[in-house]
């Protein structure tokens, strides 16, 4: 185990503390929900939909594992309804997953139209920002960001660290700089899993490195790395075993000192969170005696 | 196809297709690679201005940093280091020659495209090696590995060592004889004015020369004033953003077929990365259609 020698940065969303020393807090679970063709049809599968936050609820404190909802929005169509879901069923803080710009930026005008916007965390803050949402995120602004890291012209560690200071050679200005403008008070730092060949090892690499030079929340959600693992999908006994590796991976970065990790579908949040207690019971073990770390109060290093 | 073909049509390399930021975000939630989108383009580009021969476009970054970032050995930071013996440790570009031969018909050949070891350690700040030379033979022999697999998708491998414009080190010939032992033609793009090393140009053993004609027409005449056994491939549009009228580059076609006979290749004087699409894809179809009027007589 180790501690870094940099202050580290720590977010208080709600009762949830995301970011600190390793061992500090523990890990904050993100599970997304509306994934893929998942509850297309927005009112026969919301019971299904509430049920999944439910359980989510009850393991994370079962476990003492801090955790959020990431509810994603492919269409301009579903942000109306995914919403007001959202907003009815989550108290606090929850993530807004778009791939999309145009989007993102009906999710923005809804969200203020609901006065909700210091409850997003907004995912996500990266290169395909455009100059219009740059400039209605300014207006119309999140509580929080996830930074995403991703930088296909060099997807080295440094590459992406330069995404994040500096914006690379694809944007302008770096993200970080790019929330601040905008007036972000929670950015929290996406390292960006990519796929074997595209530097999937440099998204773990670059847990300590963004730590280190930024001293902000990291995280990623390496479990994309997996799903895109195209070996395993030839494996004869794949669905058990890509069970158990789909929560061994959040171990990664987790071991590095990594403060959230988007875990993936919601369904999975039983695996994931209970194996995120175990390894957080690890790394504050570690963390406590040797380096001298405070172990917060509601950490499963004391409640389990 | 037949490469034996007279008055072949190829491109040196680089193509002007750059993914948009948008794609470059959805390929990441979509879980594929990044660069898919702009290499089809070039590739598609390419096939409608109906060149024989064709590239993957080298879309993924440049000529130096594709290799730099493949290769176990180098890494890029600031600029391109050597850090650690060179060796090779997979395939660079193979996959995207792969993606291309399915994608193009059977009579369209496919160029698989290396960058040469002493360029590539002269573009680098060596930070291991105390020798240039054994970092150049060490890049050299990683270098073989991926044009072996290269040969088994392309139907020429060219080697683009445009340092010789300016030097032609001593370890030169060695370096390239490593990536010789393949069974596919080998060109050897130099860019520049080649006429101080033309001499030793012509004594490697490399089935296909290719240079900047147009650039420095001096190059008619020095080539046609030695023998050489090579086949020559001739640059007959400029990589400036004029694009040249389909009877100046007719003009240009004949010159080098009255001077090296019919089997000459064509292609533009160097890679067309730094123009805009349009304009380098009006220059590749001016570049086809002197051809044709050429062969029409």
């Amino acid at each position: 185990m180790f501690s870094y020698a940099e202050e580290q940065t720590t977010h208080e969303l709600d009762d949830m503390k995301v970011g600190g020393q390793p061992g500090e807090f523990p890990t904050l679970m993100v599970g997304t929900m509306f994934y893929e063709d998942q509850f297309k049809e927005p009112i026969s599968s919301l019971d299904e939909a509430s049920e999944l936050i439910d359980r989510q609820n009850k393991i994370s404190e079962k476990a003492s594992v801090p955790s959020m909802v990431d509810i994603f929005i492919y269409e301009k169509e579903e942000v109306r309804w995914k919403l007001d879901f959202a907003l009815d069923k989550i108290d606090g803080f929850f993530s807004v997953d778009v791939p999309e710009s145009e989007v993102r930026m009906k999710v923005l005008e809804y969200l203020e139209e609901q006065d909700s916007l210091d409850r997003v965390i907004y995912n996500s803050l990266n290169l395909g920002l455009e100059e219009e949402e740059y400039e209605l995120l300014k207006d119309k602004t999140p509580a929080g960001a996830i930074l995403l890291a991703y930088n296909p012209q060099d997807n080295s560690t440094h590459g992406r660290k330069e995404m994040i200071s500096e914006g690379g050679v694809l944007l302008d200005e770096g993200l970080l700089e790019m929330s601040e403008k905008i007036g972000v008070e929670y950015p929290l730092l996406d390292t960006a899993a990519t796929t074997f060949g595209e530097g999937a090892c440099e998204a773990v690499r670059s847990v300590p490195v963004f730590k280190t030079e930024f001293g902000l929340p990291v995280g990623c959600s390496l479990h994309n790395t997996l799903e895109a693992w195209r070996w395993l999908d030839q494996y004869e006994h794949k669905g058990e075993i890509f069970d158990i590796i789909d929560a061994a991976v959040d171990n990664l970065p987790m071991l590095l000192g990594a403060d959230f990790i988007y875990y993936g579908p919601i369904e999975n949040a039983e695996r994931s969170i209970v194996n995120a207690a175990f390894t957080d019971k690890i790394i504050a073990e570690g963390a406590q005696d040797y380096f001298g770390i405070e172990v917060s109060e509601a950490h499963p290093y004391h409640k389990l | 196809m037949d490469i034996d073909s007279e008055l072949l049509t190829t491109v040196v390399g680089s193509y002007p297709s750059r993914p948009e930021r948008s794609e470059l975000i959805n390929s990441f939630y979509e879980k594929k690679g990044p660069f898919e989108s702009s290499l089809k383009r070039a590739v598609e580009d390419q096939l409608e201005c109906g060149l024989d021969l064709i590239s993957d476009g080298q879309t993924r970054a440049s000529m130096v940093d594709i290799f730099a970032k493949g290769l176990s050995g180098y890494r890029i930071k600031e600029r391109v280091e050597i850090v650690e013996r060179v060796k090779y440790s997979g395939e660079i570009t193979v996959e995207d020659q792969r993606l291309v031969r399915e994608i193009i018909p059977d009579r369209t050949g496919l160029k698989g495209i290396v960058t040469g070891p002493c360029t590539l350690v002269e573009s680098s700040k060596d930070m291991f090696y105390e020798d240039k030379k054994e970092a150049v033979m060490d890049t050299a022999e990683a270098l073989a590995e991926e044009a072996i697999r290269l040969s088994s998708v392309c139907d020429v491998i060219q080697i683009d060592e445009p340092l010789f414009s300016i030097d032609f080190p001593d370890h030169a010939q060695e370096s390239l004889e490593k990536l010789l032992n393949i069974d596919v033609p080998i060109a050897l793009h130099v860019c520049g004015d080649v006429t101080e090393m033309m001499e030793e140009l012509v004594e490697l053993d490399v089935d296909i020369l290719d240079h900047e004609f147009t650039t420095n027409p001096v190059l008619y005449d020095k080539f046609s004033d030695i023998d050489f056994p090579q086949r020559l491939s001739v640059g007959v549009v400029s990589t400036e953003p004029t694009v040249e009228e389909v009877e100046e580059i007719r003009k240009r076609i004949e010159k080098a077929v009255d001077l090296f006979g019919p089997k000459v290749m064509i292609d533009p004087d160097c890679g067309l990365r730094n123009l805009d699409v349009k304009t380098a894809k009006m220059k590749l179809k001016n570049m086809v259609e002197a051809k044709e009027r050429v062969q029409c007589g």
